[in-house]
């Protein structure tokens, strides 16, 4: 009888409801892959709580709550646990292959546990940020806002404030090591594989594929729906100095006053609590020059339950490696994007074909674009037939397949 | 002429001070090992002598390790006058009984007298107690100089008696299956800071060779780090299945008494002296250093990438004025065949760094006209210890300047000029 090849998708849970590319994705594709018939997909949710546990939620389906992460290593080092309990989990399954989707926190060294534990097993690593190689939260950004060239000890240490060049040069060796140990190196856009592979991963195991699209609701298409007034400008996300809404809040400000009533900020965010008092203060400034709606200090982003409320979807981030699922739904409701002209997000929306592209750190253009976009409904409606459907989970769940060489004639 | 206890009890009883000893430091009481040592600097006439007076009035027995008038002749040159100058005396005393107050006194010489007081301090280890001397406040800079050039001396003294001393045992736990018989036998020390740790298990953990033609043999002295090093050596080296030995000692020693204590227990023909900051980066890099027959040394890379040549980087300016934190001395991987090492004595317990172990030990290795070779290829990168104290380091290259002969020093400052010539001797 001829037996599936067992895949163990490793993500992280996603605890608040926020975009997390790794946790959507992650989940997304386990779902997929389970109504398949070729393939036996099992699934493991990590946390990084306290309470150092490993429990079934479902069938095929198991939690664990390995222990805070060490947010610059980038690891963690519950291996006590790791030994006593993962190891019997991982050796029990034996799966033929393993997807690990990490998320902003890593933790990479599950790369070498898993390697040593399974070393037949081939294990496929999703990577959406570039967290491993710029230690600024994988922004890639300097602090006045312009993109950095790249990593280098001596910039990266006067960018952490003056943080010891040799933790940075350990950090690197280290996040290295355990990507190398990766048999492939998965991405969701073309701007991430070339920052890896000049940052010294073998290009021979790079491998783009987009994200794993969760079942989104269908709406109906209306495209009658654009507001002649005012035209409304969607955020989505987390607030944070890298999401870059505070170039678009001081854009707003410099409206000339015949423009404005054109035009609405929808804001549906969350995390602005946990950011630093100044940039909550720069905020709080920003946002009194300008009528916005939405859920400021939502506890989550529900993007689907509000996409009907927006015209634009705004990307802004000044960070060269945003989350993209955001991206991906408005394709799929065929919202156009105006974005950042930055790393992944310049890749993924082609300007004046699919949507808009500012400069981030620009007022004065975000200002400019505010103003072209609002009034021009022909603009919109050409932009939003140079849409592309997002890649379909059946054929992103495919490519996984073969990345990880769980299909026939990619096995031997 | 009054016996030592009459002149100190009548120095007691007298409370006009005529003192000359310039300055007097300190007495400290090392916790684990019980002595006393008394440092100072007194000009005497001939006759004069320094006693040490307790509480009671009974004068003490110094054990002296001092210096004699031509040394200090030596060291003054045409400044010493023997009628003015005096005898500098360095005094260190096995001496389980003395703790308490003290008074220093100078004896034999009618109407002269000095009454210095000073209590005992708890000083925990012969290193940090040489450490702290740097702290003294020395009269002048005559002095400081003369005081500079002593130190070795008395450092040395100090640290063989204290090695001499020192009772330790060791515990030995095998992580996962040992190699059998290996070619190599890699010993890691010392350890004492985890990430550092981490970052040279997980290249190790990369490297193929080890696991099957090398035994890892970690050692650790007892630090307040050591229980968790060895904990997370014990769990990341079984997560990993990176086979090794962890031994742990019972007490706070040296870089070179951590190696020679594991090389007792490695099976290998080739040892290889490893820094816990050294991170191996070139595959087969142990069969790259074993190509040639007899003692190894190697190049290396700092984390930004400029590659340093293995050994004997510094002249003599550098030894006293600028050992900067993180510069190597003595590179960080020696590969020595077990017979020459042993045969040599092991390393010179005396020193507290890899580097300067290393540095003796190449030296040694030059006296005894055995073949030592650099290995000019990179194999390593070196990252400088967070725990490397300045001083540790100063004395370390005291204590190497005391031992080595001026010769040594410009051997050094010649490989430095011309590190074409480091290749083969």
């Amino acid at each position: 009888m001829k037996m599936n090849k067992r895949i163990l998708i490793i993500a992280p849970q996603n605890g608040e409801k926020c975009f997390s590319d790794a946790a959507e994705g992650g989940r997304a594709l386990y779902e997929e892959l389970k109504g398949r018939s070729d393939c036996e997909p099992f699934y493991l949710g990590l946390r990084f709580g306290h309470s150092d546990s490993l429990f079934r939620t479902a069938e095929n389906e198991y939690f664990w709550d390995m222990g805070p992460n060490q947010p610059f290593w980038l690891e963690n080092s519950d291996t006590g646990f790791a030994n006593a309990v993962l190891e019997p989990y991982l050796c029990g399954l034996k799966p033929d292959a393993i997807s690990i989707h990490f998320g902003k926190q890593g933790p990479f060294n599950l790369l070498a546990m898993l390697a040593a534990i399974l070393p037949e097993a081939r294990l496929g690593a999703s990577i959406y940020g570039l967290e491993p190689l710029c230690a600024s939260a994988g922004g890639l950004v300097l602090a006045d806002g312009a993109p950095c060239s790249g990593p280098d000890l001596e910039k990266c240490s006067k960018c952490q404030n003056g943080l010891s060049p040799l933790l940075l040069w350990q950090r690197q060796n280290r996040l290295r090591r355990y990507l190398a140990k990766a048999d492939a190196l998965i991405t969701p856009s073309a701007f991430l594989q070339d920052e890896y592979v000049a940052w010294g991963l073998e290009p021979g195991k790079m491998f783009l594929i987009e994200n794993c699209l969760p079942q989104l609701p269908l709406k109906p298409d209306k495209p009658e729906q654009l507001r002649k007034n005012p035209v409304t400008f969607g955020f989505f996300g987390e607030l944070e100095p890298l999401a870059g809404l505070q170039f678009v809040l001081g854009a707003c400000a410099l409206l000339p006053e015949h423009v404005r009533p054109n035009i609405r900020l929808a804001i549906f965010s969350t995390g602005l609590g946990r950011q630093p008092e100044g940039f909550r203060e720069e905020m709080a400034r920003l946002r009194a020059n300008f009528p916005i709606s939405g859920s400021w200090e939502e506890q989550g982003v529900d993007l689907e339950a509000h996409i009907d409320e927006i015209d634009w979807l705004l990307a802004p981030s000044l960070g060269a490696s945003p989350q993209l699922s955001p991206l991906q739904k408005a394709a799929f409701y065929r919202k156009p994007v105006v974005g950042s002209d930055r790393g992944s997000i310049s890749e993924k929306i082609l300007h004046g074909v699919n949507g808009w592209l500012v400069p981030p750190e620009d007022v004065k253009a975000w200002a400019q674009a505010l103003e072209t976009l609002g009034g021009n409904v022909g603009l919109w409606k050409n932009l939003r037939e140079g849409i592309q459907p997002p890649v379909s989970s059946a054929r992103v769940g495919a490519h996984y397949q073969a990345a990880l060489g769980l299909l026939e004639d990619s096995w031997a | 002429m009054a016996t030592e206890q009459q002149t100190a009890q009548k120095i007691l009883r007298e409370d006009s001070p005529r003192a000359t000893i310039d300055f007097a430091y300190h007495c400290f009481v090392d916790q684990n090992h019980s002595f006393l040592l008394l440092l100072g600097w007194a000009r005497l006439k001939k006759g004069e002598r320094l006693l040490l007076v307790g509480k009671d009035g009974k004068p003490v027995l110094l054990n002296n390790v001092y210096f004699t008038r031509n040394d200090i002749r030596e060291l003054y040159g045409p400044c010493f006058n023997p009628e003015q100058s005096g005898y500098g005396l360095v005094a260190f005393v096995e001496a389980e009984p003395y703790s308490g107050d003290f008074l220093l006194v100078i004896a034999d010489a009618p109407g002269i007298n000095y009454t210095h007081n000073f209590t005992t301090k708890a000083c925990y280890g012969v290193r940090n107690l040489l450490n702290l001397l740097f702290e003294l406040p020395i009269p002048d800079y005559e002095l400081k100089n003369v005081f500079a050039m002593l130190l070795p001396k008395l450092g040395l003294a100090l640290a063989i008696d204290a090695q001499a001393t020192v009772n330790t045992s060791l515990a030995v736990e095998a992580v996962g299956q040992v190699s059998v018989s290996p070619q190599f036998s890699l010993l890691v020390g010392p350890v004492y800071e985890k990430e550092t740790l981490l970052t040279q298990l997980f290249a190790f953990a990369d490297d193929a060779e080890l696991k099957t033609n090398a035994e890892l043999i970690y050692v650790l002295d007892d630090t307040p780090e050591q229980r968790e090093l060895v904990s997370i050596l014990r769990s990341q080296a079984s997560l990993l299945r990176v086979p090794c030995k962890i031994v742990s000692l019972t007490c706070p020693t040296s870089a070179a008494v951590l190696w020679n204590c594991a090389s007792l227990l490695a099976t290998g023909s080739s040892l290889v002296f490893i820094n816990s900051g050294a991170i191996p980066e070139l595959p087969g890099w142990l069969s790259i250093l074993e190509k040639r027959r007899g003692a190894v040394g190697s190049a290396y890379k700092d984390i930004m990438g400029a590659i340093h040549s293995g050994m004997f980087i510094t002249g003599q300016e550098a030894l006293i004025d600028s050992p900067v934190p993180g510069a190597y001395y003595g590179g960080p991987v020696l590969l020595c065949p077990k017979e020459v090492f042993h045969s040599l004595g092991g390393f010179n317990p005396v020193f507290q760094l890899p580097e300067t172990a290393f540095m003796d030990l190449y030296r040694r290795i030059r006296v005894a006209k055995i073949n030592f070779y650099y290995e000019k290829q990179s194999i390593l990168t070196a990252i400088a210890e967070q725990h490397y104290h300045k001083k540790t380091l100063l004395l370390d290259l005291l204590f190497y300047k005391a031992l080595e002969p001026a010769s040594e020093m410009r051997l050094a400052a010649e490989s430095v000029a011309n590190p074409a010539a480091q290749v083969g001797v």
